[in-house]
């Protein structure tokens, strides 16, 4: 197997690590989590496809793709949230080196409590429409055992403060508050018990743009100052760029590049991000040409032949419609392609049965 | 092709809308005091954050509100003293794209019903009739083979086709006025640039006005022509869209510009 020698290559940040999956598989059953009278028979949906990766402690990573590419599906599987008929099929993740799948009972709520925490998109779904924020803050606390009433309120205060809301907030129900402010009640609620990792699932793709630069600066600001370590998933590469240290780019339920903001911005590698990055313009140009990508994502139901962007990718030749390209060293980071990251398969267009020492 | 010169102007008069004081909330002056044309075959950008009242614009010309003051005219028409029965006439010059191509096409049926049912209630078609035009539209908005994609469900098809879709039903019976309202924020970057010079292609092509309201200023630069940017129900500034994008004056305006994501607005890069 070349994948876990190739991260090993890529340069990383002098930091411990604090998250590694590897050979991540999540598939969506058709029937599963159903009555019987409801089972279908659809397809099974492989949604993540072989995932390796590594989060050191206080990274600012972000995790791009297309809608149904896998990202969210990911950001579940991280924080053990997947439900049927969601199933992590194989793979190992582990959490600050215990394997997270096999967390139970107490183990599992320790983790809960200051391991990892999810935000969602919609702050109205995340919040509970008939309890107030306080309510929601001291639910949190008291659930994890944290706090008696004062100290609920304490400690309420200060995550309204570390998020810019006012007290006068905590007393509000969620649909008394605008879009922006229910959001940053979801990332105090995420705060709440001081987790070392936070995923931030499309924390602002509702938001109009001056509302979402603002909600950005704050999980900024929050990440710096707390120490953090950060997924943001999202769709807009722009955004994400701009928040993060390195990005995951996810296609197919597979990433496809690994590198850091600032040399994806100055050259992705990727013929993906390439086009990705060619939808976005400055407005203030003279003149705009906007890129788009054309066809439609793979279908997730079928095996995988090949690479899974080859269908839309301009640059492809035939090895990428035979032949999975494995994530390999390009540039500071990696990225799974046969023309810009040629491996021993693409060379020698055989199965990736190449030695792990070359050089 | 209906000429331009046929196509009424929009205009708004001093248009005032404001929501009624509540238990919970003041008065809120959603529109205040807003004049503005839509002359025939252009496209006009509404541009704002949640709450300028963008959105109650567009309400106010389809009629489903009525202004607290001023008057909305469409040529000749005032739209809103439009009685009941001169209202359907008027609906089918002026049709809407929705946000949400998942919530705008029902999912119990299929694609050819949506786009028959404006066949069928404005121009009075048959099915047999309604059915070639239906493919006819499809072919328009690039969703070809037509037969097949007639025959699908919505939930068979990509939030970018869904879009095409809504687009094709709104213009089914041949409007002179697009609304259209976020056509593309919800769909993948990927697919927005297509969307959006499908529209821009489809109002040069039948000569239509297009009102396009969006917080997303790359979009409206690609589609738009003249541009309001609204604050808080007024208007703050105006112009030629590339010139009020490359030299903004007021400070909303250039707020809503900072607001990009830094590694698309910078210039150092």
């Amino acid at each position: 197997m070349t994948a876990p020698i190739a991260l090993d290559d890529a340069p990383r940040l002098e930091r411990p690590t604090l998250m590694t999956a590897r050979g991540v598989n999540v598939v969506y059953e058709p029937s599963a989590g159903l009555s019987r009278r409801k089972r279908t028979a659809g397809a099974r949906i492989w949604a993540v496809r072989d995932v390796d990766l590594t989060l050191a402690e206080g990274e600012f990573v972000g995790l791009v793709g297309e809608s149904g590419c896998g990202k969210s599906t990911l950001g579940y599987a991280l924080t053990r949230l997947l439900r049927p008929p969601a199933r992590l099929e194989s793979g190992r993740i582990e959490f600050d080196g215990t394997d997270i799948a096999t967390l139970s009972g107490e183990q599992l709520r320790a983790q809960r409590r200051g391991g990892f925490a999810l935000v969602l998109q919609s702050g109205m779904n995340a919040l509970n429409p008939v309890r107030t924020v306080e309510h929601h803050v001291g639910d949190v606390l008291r659930a994890h055992g944290k706090a008696g009433s004062a100290e609920v309120h304490r400690r309420a205060r200060e995550l309204m403060a570390s998020v810019q809301l006012d007290d006068e907030v905590l007393g509000r129900f969620p649909h008394e508050l605008s879009g922006g402010m229910r959001q940053r009640v979801a990332i105090a609620l995420a705060l709440a018990l001081e987790p070392r990792m936070i995923v931030f699932d499309e924390p602002t793709t509702a938001l109009d743009v001056i509302v979402q630069a603002a909600v950005m600066n704050t999980i900024k600001d929050l990440q710096r100052a707390k120490g953090f370590t950060a997924v943001l998933i999202s769709h807009d590469l722009g955004v994400v760029l701009d928040a993060t240290d390195r990005v995951l780019v996810m296609y197919g339920g597979r990433i496809v590049e690994d590198q850091p903001s600032g040399e994806m911005l100055r050259g992705p590698h990727h013929p993906y991000t390439e086009a990705l990055l060619d939808c976005y313009a400055d407005p203030r140009a003279e003149v705009i040409n906007l890129g788009g990508i054309a066809g439609s994502p793979p279908d997730l139901s079928l095996p995988l032949l090949g690479c899974s962007f080859a269908d839309r990718c301009e640059f492809a030749v035939d090895v990428c419609r035979e032949v999975d390209p494995s994530l390999l060293p390009l540039g500071p980071g990696l990225a799974a392609c046969h023309v810009r990251a040629p491996g021993p398969a693409a060379a020698q267009n055989s199965p990736e049965s190449a030695g792990s020492t070359h050089a | 092709m209906p000429e331009s010169s046929k196509v009424p102007t929009l205009r708004f008069d001093s248009v005032s809308k404001i929501y009624k004081k509540t238990r919970r909330s003041a008065a809120t002056a959603a529109v205040d005091d807003v004049s503005f044309t839509l002359p025939p075959g252009k496209a006009l950008g509404l541009v704002g954050g949640s709450g300028s009242g963008k959105s109650t614009i567009a309400k106010l010309i389809l009629g489903s509100e009525i202004p607290t003051s001023g008057s909305v005219h469409f040529g000749d028409l005032q739209v809103d003293a439009l009685r009941r029965s001169a209202r359907r006439g008027y609906h089918s010059k002026v049709q809407m794209v929705f946000q949400d191509p998942y919530g705008a096409l029902n999912p119990v049926h299929t694609i050819e019903y949506a786009l028959s049912r404006p066949l069928a209630n404005f121009l009075g078609m048959t099915a047999a009739q309604a059915r070639d035009r239906v493919y006819e539209l499809l072919e328009t908005v690039g969703l070809s083979p037509a037969r097949q994609f007639a025959e699908k469900m919505p939930h068979q098809l990509s939030g970018g086709q869904r879009q095409r879709v809504v687009i094709a039903r709104a213009l089914a019976c041949e409007p002179e006025l697009i609304v259209a309202d976020e056509p593309v924020s919800m769909l993948d970057v990927s697919m927005r640039a297509d969307v959006l010079r499908l529209l821009a292609k489809l109002r040069a092509e039948r000569g239509l006005s297009l009102l396009y309201i969006t917080h997303d200023l790359l979009s409206a630069r690609v589609v738009t022509d003249h541009l309001i940017v609204l604050h808080n129900g007024r208007i703050v500034e105006t112009g030629e869209t590339a010139t009020v994008l490359q030299h903004p004056v007021d400070p909303y305006t250039i707020a809503l510009l900072d607001a990009i994501p830094n590694p698309f607005a910078g210039a150092d890069t």
